[in-house]
């Protein structure tokens, strides 16, 4: 039996204004426990130090710092801090707010990128933004550094980091 | 794997629109009464019922399913949601088949829903949580970012450029214009694509499929009972899901080897060996353009950066060797997270049975396979159908 | 597993503030549009009638509970019901305590299935279960076609 029709019309933008609606605005507030993995690494992030985890097992240096092993399932044996510099894995030059608002022309375009960090295991990156660059000059495979923020403003947070810069 | 064979016997599909009025339930109605209606079946006569639906963020309602139920067809009855992100919708039937296979249930009822119009200041939004809360979120992420991430890293893992991709939302919105539940059908060019806004690069505002409200439906049922409902029954031979780790930016992107890892676990059962000659027809998720090409890498129907060739040479069009996303896709149809998922078995369903009307692809297909694919970067859930 | 370090004093556990920022828009649907409509225009409540099986509900749908046929007829119910159960609140639903407790309760209809949680004034002589009360709504030109159109129930 073929489908030709189906039910439902949907609502232009003013049919939809004029709906009988209710509004409501959750207040949806959260402290999030940080662990013991995690608390140390917002700790050395204060410390202006990226923290990692080794196994010894499957032998990874894995990032952000973890208390276990996913894959071997095992407690991890040792935190390290590895180094601030990496490679730009991907990136992307964003015109768009988390709410699909757009920036305003006069604003500087956000520049996610991964960031394999040097000294964890190869493919280790993490979520980040670029800084200080053209965005037409960034590359995958660019050499990249932290630019930290000065130690007295550090709060223990991922934006201890301002963000990578070309080396 | 599995005590009895599972067959699709009736499917229903509500239009997929921007802004509904009806509430979740009333489009999750719709959708299970247009499938009893084609199965000739009546709510008495469904045994227990799965429902998928995407976060309860975007409807805005804590415990979605339970909230879905009487609307799903669920009262009095063995009833519960699933839930698994971007894959949903082809989950869905995965569970219903499960409810079958095991003899738990003959007559399973599979619904997906979601109402994405409910969430403001626009449903992006509420995927901000997607992101680790400590880690990632003090960044101020967007959705998009990740897509865009991926995106890029497939580009330049081939050597592809941002034209390539574009082919594939040229095709599948065209494609939709046959499909009655489609939201933005239209002819568009590359051009169109590569000049429309720039959201966030390489990622054009034509490159992605819209928010949606929508429900469709689907009923299960096992062999014997297959047979006396209809004499062309449409096997559900291979089911297969797989979850990649939660440290999405500790793997490559440009491939989904979750999606490998699903697709040969649902051939594997439905006796599959090669997949780029055995399967005739594909529905792979298409959320955004390039997706559709790195699923179908994926779902290993070609050689890995060579999807992108395949749909240049026709080969993925409605009348080429392997059609991919005939019924339009979520680029053409919409994307109502969970429905569209459901909405590609649905497709597979149809062209099967050689009931697509004007999207029926010619040829004589008789095994298909629907795929789809979400949370951050993490799970493929993989259909295989039979005739 | 067991793990190589534990946390022993609560006062060193770090935590990581957030907050979810979206908010809501929900349509009533075809059956409630027509609910709170007939409140905001006509002062009347409607119940939801099966075609097939002819149980009535409130709040109405667009298809049946019971049966699951498609509903499209709606009949009016008037405002008075019985009150099938109450009770008095005393704290909000983030825990901080109302400055007058107030009560609620749960109006049931004559043949319908379902009813409406609402405010109840206890007046003089205050309440029993099953007893008869009545909707007080808010005058026409102040009623925008919603649950607040409805003040409270009192005894009727």
């Amino acid at each position: 039996m073929t489908i030709d029709k189906v039910p439902v019309k949907g609502l232009s933008s003013q049919e939809y204004e004029k709906a009988l609606k209710v509004t409501w605005q959750p207040d949806l507030q959260y402290a999030w426990d940080n662990g013991i993995a995690i608390g140390k690494y917002l700790e050395a992030l204060k410390d202006g130090k990226i923290l990692g985890a080794r196994c010894e097992e499957c032998g990874r240096i894995m990032l952000p710092a973890r208390s276990f092993c996913e894959l071997c399932w095992r407690p991890t044996d040792e935190y390290l801090p590895v180094k601030d510099t990496g490679v730009v894995n991907t990136f992307s030059i964003c015109n768009v707010n988390w709410d699909a608002s757009r920036l305003k022309p006069e604003e500087p375009r956000h520049l996610p990128a991964v960031i394999e960090i040097d000294g964890a295991s190869a493919g280790m990156g993490i979520l980040h933004i670029l800084g200080n660059v053209d965005p037409k000059d960034i590359k995958i495979g660019m050499k990249v550094k932290a630019k930290w923020k000065p130690e007295k403003e550090r709060e223990g947070c991922i934006t201890d980091i301002l963000y990578f810069e070309p080396v | 794997m599995g005590k009895r064979r599972v067959a699709v016997v009736g499917v229903g599909l509500t239009k997929f629109v921007r802004r509904a009025q009806e509430t979740g339930p009333e489009l999750s109605h719709q959708a299970v009464k247009m499938a009893l209606d084609s199965a000739e079946l009546k709510l008495k006569d469904i045994d227990m019922v799965t429902l998928g639906t995407a976060p309860d963020a975007f409807d805005g309602v804590h415990m979605k399913g339970e909230y879905l139920l009487s609307g799903a067809g669920g009262n009095n009855k063995p009833y519960i949601r699933n839930f698994v992100g971007g894959g949903t919708g082809v989950f869905a039937p995965i569970h219903g088949w499960m409810h079958v296979a095991s003899g738990a249930a003959d007559i399973c009822m599979v619904v997906a829903e979601e109402k994405m119009s409910s969430c403001h200041p626009h449903p992006q939004g509420a995927f901000l949580t997607i992101f680790d809360h400590t880690t990632e979120q003090p960044l101020k992420p967007t959705l998009i970012w990740i897509f865009a991430l991926e995106m890029r890293r497939y580009m330049e893992a081939y050597g592809l450029k941002g034209e390539d991709i574009a082919r594939v939302a040229v095709k599948n919105k065209a494609n939709a214009l046959d499909h009655p539940s489609a939201q933005i059908a239209e002819k568009v060019t590359i051009e169109d694509v590569m000049n429309s806004e720039m959201l966030a690069d390489p990622v054009h505002r034509l490159d992605i499929s819209p928010a949606s409200d929508g429900a469709a439906a689907m009923i299960l049922a096992s062999e014997d009972v297959a047979k006396r409902l209809t004499d062309k029954p449409i096997w559900l031979d291979g089911v297969g899901w797989n979850l990649d780790t939660s440290y999405w930016a500790t793997k490559d992107l440009y491939y989904p080897r979750y999606v490998e890892k699903a697709a040969r676990m649902a051939y594997d059962m439905a006796g599959i060996k090669e997949p780029s000659k055995e399967i005739h027809i594909a529905e792979p998720y298409d959320p955004f353009d390039y997706k559709e090409l790195h699923h179908m890498e994926g779902l290993m129907l070609c050689e890995r950066g060579q999807a992108a060739q395949m749909t240049a040479d026709g080969v993925t069009a409605r009348d080429g060797n392997l059609p991919v996303c005939p019924s339009g896709g979520a680029l053409g149809v919409g994307n109502p997270i969970a429905a569209t998922g459901l909405m590609k078995v649905i497709e597979i369903y149809l062209q099967l049975k050689g009931e697509a009307g004007k999207r029926q692809v010619p040829g004589d297909p008789r095994v298909g396979v629907a795929q789809a694919w979400g949370d951050l970067m993490q799970v493929g859930t993989v259909t295989v159908l039979r005739r | 597993m067991s793990f190589k370090d534990s946390v022993t004093q609560t006062t060193k556990i770090g935590y990581f503030e957030g907050a979810i920022p979206v908010n809501y828009q929900y349509t009533f649907g075809i059956a409630g549009d027509k609910f709170f409509r007939t409140i905001m225009e006509k002062g009347d409540f409607v119940a939801s009638k099966c075609p097939d099986c002819g149980t009535m509900a409130i709040y109405p749908l667009s298809y049946c509970e019971q049966c699951f046929a498609e509903v499209t007829e709606f009949v009016s119910v008037g405002l008075e019901g019985e009150l099938y159960s109450f009770t008095e609140c005393h704290y909000d639903f983030q825990g901080k305590q109302h400055v007058e407790p107030h009560i609620m309760g749960l109006i049931r209809f004559e043949g319908v299935d379902g009813g409406i949680i609402h405010r109840v004034q206890a007046g003089t002589g205050g309440l029993k279960l099953g007893m008869k009360v009545k909707a007080k709504l808010k005058p026409a030109n102040e009623r925008e076609g919603s649950v607040d159109d409805i003040l409270y129930f009192e005894k009727a």
